[in-house]
């Protein structure tokens, strides 16, 4: 039990340290790729700017609704099953790949329903069309999950972390990895991490949910986020493998932040969106004929590797 | 494609590169040279006298007519300057007043920055543009 609290312990402040060196990354890199250092940028966004930040949410609004509330439980919720390392992980299951995919969805719907109490209908309208999108985009990155689990005959992230011990997956899989980089951006250019986004500017703060709740959703979408790189780190890079005398944690961490910072960059590289239609002509014509080349491609390999025993 | 990938090493330089805007209140920059603020009418350094004769080029000159002037006739039958109006509401800081006047009795300072609350305040008499001769160099950030 204690193993278990500590475990708990650990988890929720590392949710925390990297939620303030996230947004205080975020808001910092904004200001500095845009050689732009206003009073806001020099002053207000210090090294305390995000503490800052939650009580001015606080001092709005405290008023909590249910769905908030399950917002806020199920973003802690979902590193229950995906681990951050070796042994941090509470539940240690064989297909916790699945119950991951799974709180990410429940998320993304809570959102939505989240939004739906709203009084005003365009923001409901603009959420709607957001999750579709958000939805949307996560159907690539299922199609790459399938081809890793075939390529590694597993549905443990453990265990896809201990397959690479030699070689990255990204060597057997460079078109996936493409895919769900690209995926990730597109999700960080929907939930509007970096800046004001204008296609989801009407659900804006100035509007409503300025209180707690809204800092719960913000939450929840640096959760979903953090969610997305894991799994892209834990596919891909090779999770929490140790390169050289450098401890697996810290490789971990570096993965992370180095995946979350070219993010940014190209968040900021790449056009602003314009108009849903822009998303779904990316959706169409790049990612979805990609993911399902790879799936094809890893299929065609795993049949005649475990079938007719040709490798 | 290309642009993308150009854009990002763009961003990435960005990070290392100095910052262009300032904290406007707090950091102060330096004003480039020949900047045109508010006209002040010059002295004579001898005689400590306004230069002006008050001829009225720069009035006639003025196209947002923000200059007004009048002139009077001393007992020796020498004209001199009896009022110098200017409406720095209207001015549009064009500096015609300075290239046209010929005895070069008015001159632009470095001053620009001119909130205020009340209207009048931007109605300058003669003495006011003398006392302008204060932020004629570019160090206006220590006023």
């Amino acid at each position: 039990m204690a193993v278990i609290l500590k475990k708990v312990i650990y988890i929720i402040l590392i949710f925390g340290v990297n939620l303030y060196l996230a947004s205080f990354l975020a808001s910092k890199l904004n200001a500095k790729t845009d050689l732009a250092r206003g009073y806001v940028a020099t002053k207000a966004r210090g090294l305390s700017y995000p503490f800052i930040r939650v009580f001015r949410f606080l001092s709005k609004d405290h008023k909590v609704n249910f769905w908030e509330f399950l917002i806020f439980f199920f973003s802690f919720a979902i590193w229950t099953v995906t681990p951050l390392s070796l042994n941090l992980i509470i539940v240690d299951l064989d297909y916790n790949l699945l119950v991951g995919f799974l709180f990410y969805i429940i998320i993304i719907f809570l959102n939505l329903a989240n939004s739906s109490r709203s009084e005003h209908n365009y923001i409901y309208s603009n959420m709607a069309k957001k999750t579709v999108q958000i939805l949307a985009f996560f159907v690539p990155v299922l199609f790459c999950s399938v081809s890793i689990v075939l390529v590694n005959n597993t549905l443990s992230l453990s265990e896809i972390v201990n397959f690479q011990y030699q070689y990255w997956n990204v060597i057997y899989q460079p078109l996936g990895f493409i895919v769900v980089f690209a995926s990730i951006l597109l999700h960080f250019k929907l939930l509007g991490i970096n800046s004001k986004n204008p296609v989801l500017y009407s659900e804006n703060i100035d509007r409503e949910g300025l209180g707690f709740g809204r800092l719960i959703t913000r939450i929840s979408n640096y959760a979903v986020l953090f969610f997305l790189i894991v799994i892209l780190t834990i596919f891909y890079l090779g999770g929490w493998q140790q390169l050289f005398f450098i401890n697996g944690e810290i490789m971990f961490a570096l993965k992370f932040y180095i995946v979350f910072v070219v993010l940014i960059l190209l968040d900021k590289a790449t056009p602003r969106l314009s108009s849903y239609d822009y998303l779904v002509s990316i959706n169409g014509r790049f990612l979805l004929p990609m993911a399902a080349v790879n799936f094809l491609i890893t299929l065609i390999f795993f049949i005649l590797r475990n079938i007719y025993n040709l490798f | 494609m290309r642009p993308v990938i150009r854009d990002f090493f763009i961003e990435f330089g960005n990070i290392f590169r100095k910052l262009r805007t300032v904290v406007y209140p707090k950091e102060k920059i330096i004003i480039p040279e020949g900047s045109r603020g508010i006209p002040k009418l010059k002295l004579d350094l001898d005689t400590l006298e306004i230069i002006c004769n008050g001829c009225g080029t720069c009035a006639s000159i003025c196209p947002e007519h923000c200059i007004k002037i009048k002139k009077e006739t001393d007992e020796n039958g020498r004209e001199y300057l009896d009022e110098f109006l200017l409406d720095l509401s209207k001015c549009i800081f064009c500096g015609n007043c300075v290239e046209f006047c010929t005895a070069r009795a008015i001159e632009m300072t470095y001053r620009h920055q001119m909130a205020e609350s009340d209207k009048e305040a931007f109605r300058l008499e003669k003495m006011d543009l003398v006392k302008q001769a204060d932020y004629t160099i570019r160090d206006f950030w220590l006023k």
